[in-house]
């Protein structure tokens, strides 16, 4: 696994910061633009980022910053797996990599020239490097993987369907291992204005599930997972750190924007199906958890539909109030902060939490990690259009 | 050496392989470590460096030009500001 988000630069300050008893990382002031139009003043940076320290001054060229994110955490993730500089990926290997929209802060530097600095030309390698599948292309040329290689793109569950996509292709034995994630950078002031339009922007913190919660905050980075199949995993004696035990897709085919709790709920049924788990075997939710008014009830009220009786004694949170919606990195990354409540056996809170809200009346890991016994968890994504993912994880050690 | 090939020996440089004293006007360009994917960046380089729009490659070819060498450029370059004044 690895990680680049407002909380750190890899899984070691994730995981530090998520399991902290207070929490370690608000969202700061947005220094990635100023601007006298964006009202909203906050965002999930990731802080104390130098490019230069990773990348050179060619490679910069042709890496919009979500590329640059997906990089790091793919090596971190390549890193942590033991899949060292002997190992060849070949055409066995795919990798699978989401993003919501690509190179925003590319697409609006090149505008920025063209509109308001006079210039006649943009940079040629402005569509390379704002295509939502660049990170895809230039995990697959660096590590050499001539598999499947694409990306997926469906806003908040990008990283949900390329993490789906790459254990389908697994099962069906068309590949042995693939490198899955997503990326997202778009915290520019074309971006912010354009989410402040739909008015879910927080104008301070991400309170999901909470009375008095007042929408998301927007975040950056990026979350990789090394997918494979046991027999793969065993062949090269490796050890697994989790199991994906199912996947689940569903459309709620209602709104671009307004969830349905139909969508939801047939996501979750879908990956229990999958999983041949029943709702009983499930003990936590990393929930999608966005903030908004309408997205966490509208899942508490799925949680209740698919878990039943059982809904009231599993727990539910979600680390968005800590890293920020990260869009479509968000699934990685919380498939990582899942997988971590499995090894650690504690459970991530949500933060900011200020008191129930009646609607959401689920047991939320409020504010501090909760020590528990948790052998498999639900990670749910549900997207903007109404494309939702649901992943279905078995701890391993 | 003139201020414009000086100029386009920078930009060059920055994309060789080689140091500065190893480049030759009659090198090929690709001789110098320069691939497909580095001329696409030298040519918005150099557009924006003398403020001018270099032709696509059958353009050229008409006008007897081309950037297979470093005095290819060169000739390039000087044709077109000659052009452009």
């Amino acid at each position: 696994m690895g990680c680049v988000s407002s909380l750190g630069m890899d899984c070691i300050e994730l995981e530090q910061a998520l399991f902290a008893k207070e929490c370690a990382s608000d969202p700061t002031e947005i220094s990635l633009f100023t601007s006298k139009k964006v009202v909203t003043k906050v965002a999930a940076e990731v802080k104390n980022y130098a490019p230069a320290s990773h990348f050179s001054a060619l490679e910069l060229k042709q890496l919009d910053r979500y590329s640059q994110f997906a990089l790091i955490a793919t090596a971190e993730a390549i890193k942590l797996a033991k899949l060292g500089d002997l190992y060849s990926f070949g055409t066995r290997a795919a990798v699978v990599y989401g993003s919501g929209v690509g190179g925003q802060t590319t697409i609006e530097e090149s505008y920025k020239q063209l509109h308001l600095e006079g210039k006649s030309r943009v940079h040629p390698f402005t569509v390379p490097k704002l295509i939502p599948c660049a990170a895809a292309s230039q995990i697959s040329m660096k590590y050499g993987i001539t598999g499947p290689a694409f990306a997926t793109t469906s806003a908040c569950a990008s990283a949900g369907h390329a993490i789906a996509m790459a254990a389908m292709m697994i099962r069906s034995n068309l590949i042995d291992i693939a490198i899955v994630g997503g990326a997202e950078a778009c915290i520019t002031e074309g971006n912010f204005l354009a989410w402040e339009g739909l008015r879910v922007l927080s104008p301070d913190l991400c309170r999901p599930f909470s009375k008095g919660r007042s929408g998301l905050i927007i975040g950056e980075g990026a979350g990789t997972l090394i997918l494979e199949s046991e027999q793969h995993c065993l062949s090269r004696g490796a050890q697994g750190i989790a199991e994906l035990s199912g996947i689940g897709m569903s459309s709620d085919a209602h709104n671009l924007v307004q969830p349905h709790v139909n969508g939801a709920t047939s996501s979750m049924q879908a990956c229990l199906e999958d999983a041949k788990m029943s709702p009983e075997d499930i003990q936590y939710i990393n929930a999608h958890g966005s903030g908004t008014k309408q997205n966490d009830l509208t899942e508490t009220q799925a949680i209740h539909r698919v878990f039943g009786e059982h809904a009231r004694r599993l727990s539910v949170s979600s680390t968005k109030s800590q890293h920020g919606h990260v869009l479509g990195a968000g699934a990685a990354i919380e498939a990582i902060a899942t997988i971590l409540a499995l090894t650690k056996q504690t459970l991530p809170a949500t933060r900011h939490y200020l008191g129930p809200d009646p609607a959401c009346d689920l047991d939320y890991v409020i504010n501090c990690p909760r020590p528990a016994s948790v052998t498999a968890a639900l990670s749910n994504s549900f997207a903007f259009g109404g494309l939702n993912t649901s992943l279905a994880f078995n701890g391993l050690i | 050496m003139s201020q414009c090939r000086t100029q386009i020996r920078a930009i060059l440089l920055e994309y060789s392989k080689l140091s500065e004293n190893e480049i030759n006007d009659e090198d090929d360009l690709e001789n110098l470590g320069i691939d497909s994917l580095s001329l696409v960046e030298i040519i918005f380089d150099l557009e924006e460096m003398f403020d001018i729009k270099i032709p696509d490659e059958a353009t050229l070819e008409e006008m007897n030009l081309s950037m297979s060498k470093v005095k290819d450029i060169e000739e390039l370059i000087t044709t077109l500001l000659e052009q452009k004044a």
